[in-house]
């Protein structure tokens, strides 16, 4: 006979309290309780709240530095884009979701500049691309995720709605660096266990 | 998002309504009444899932615990077109899924109101090809859009604010439930932009 067999104990008779019930219910009862008025307390006084709800309206959640919202562009103290209309985001994503018409400055340093720079945010699909592709630092993915609308044409963005200044992208800005300074370290050789 | 000063706004309502009786229209009694009933409906909807694709995960997360659609009176699921009155159409519509979709709209009873949730429904999405409608307005008409691939909660509660002040304002049946825009208290919200 394989192994040794262990008889569990359990409890099969009721004790006197929980053959009565009522004193069992009351028992669940006042924990359920407990959790309710902790959090009504919470709710009024603003501290000590244990529930897991986001009160979405009121407070949200902080996302990470990784997160990816609906691209914008990044405006310079002038009040124009960055962007020099190259083409390359318009050519990586893989919605077809961007359209850039490039015009001219004569005689500028930097001579050319989105005439018009349309998303489509109803194709978007926030993959990133677009800020990866691009060697400017000239459009970068958001946080903003609110863009739901009445209507179609509504959810195409132009050049205006998209502009933001820089400091506002700071902080996406500051990972992106982060992140290519990452990328762009040598890679050590290969040793005999690792491969 | 651009926030309707409220006393142009208001002064707008009173114009209209004076003319609307002016042209012996409802009498004031029914449309409270009515505006009651659109208070009532904006905060009591029950939604019809149809699920078809990814973004079911995210419809998943909204409707359970931590961002909680009961929280605004839309979160009983009804698996029966009979009983809803708000169908999200949730992930990829092909062009095979089309007619049932539009079947299940038609068997829902007045009044009914659709939520476009995701980029494939919008407008098809990544999904530029033969298979998939290019956007579900092709097919049914739709009250909101909530872009997004798939849309986070927070975009998903945005959109269902705006539904409840479309709702609030609508007049059945002459003046049809597309009222002007800029005339709804739409919900202002803070966000954070990077």
């Amino acid at each position: 006979m394989p192994g040794k067999v262990i008889k569990v104990k359990r409890q099969e008779q009721l004790g006197f309290s929980e053959r009565l019930y009522l004193p069992a219910i009351v028992k669940g009862l006042m924990i359920t309780g407990r959790h309710f008025f902790r959090n009504l307390r919470g709710f009024v006084t603003g501290k000590n709240r244990t529930d897991f709800v986001v009160q979405y309206p009121e407070e949200r959640v902080d996302y990470p530095d990784a997160f990816r919202g609906m691209p914008v562009l990044v405006e310079l103290e002038n009040g124009e884009p960055r962007c020099v209309a190259c083409g390359l985001c318009e050519f990586a994503c893989p919605t077809d979701c961007i359209s850039i018409i490039p015009g001219e400055i004569e005689g500028a340093r930097i001579e050319r500049y989105p005439e018009v720079f349309d998303i489509d945010m109803s194709r978007c699909m926030f993959c990133g691309l677009c800020e990866e592709a691009c060697p400017e630092e000239a459009i970068v993915m958001s946080r903003e995720v609110e863009i739901g609308s009445y209507d179609r044409p509504s959810m195409v963005f132009k050049k205006e709605q998209l502009l933001v200044p820089e400091p506002l992208l700071k902080r996406r800005l500051d990972f992106l660096r982060a992140e290519y300074e990452r990328q762009d370290e040598p890679r050590k050789p290969r040793t005999e266990s690792q491969s | 998002m651009a926030v309707p000063d409220r006393q142009a706004v208001a002064a707008r309502h009173n114009q209209r309504a004076i003319e609307f009786l002016r042209e012996g229209g409802d009498s004031l009694v029914t449309t409270k009444v009515e505006s009651l009933f659109n208070w009532s409906r904006k905060y009591s909807m029950f939604l019809y899932p149809f699920v078809t694709a990814c973004c079911g995960m995210e419809f998943m997360s909204v409707a359970g615990p931590r961002y909680d659609l009961d929280r605004f009176g839309c979160a009983l699921p009804r698996f029966s077109p009979r009983q809803s009155d708000l169908l999200m159409v949730v992930g990829t519509i092909t062009h095979r899924q089309g007619p049932i979709l539009k079947k299940v709209y038609d068997q829902m009873a007045e009044p009914k109101w659709v939520m476009a949730f995701g980029a494939c429904t919008c407008s098809g999405g990544p999904y530029n090809n033969y298979a998939v409608v290019q956007g579900i307005d092709t097919i049914i008409p739709v009250d909101i859009y909530v872009p997004g691939c798939p849309p986070r909660p927070e975009a998903v509660l945005e959109g269902l604010m705006k539904l409840q002040a479309r709702v609030q304002n609508e007049r059945v049946p002459a003046d049809g439930r597309h009222k002007e825009i800029d005339e709804l208290q739409l919900p202002v919200i803070e966000k954070p932009v990077a």
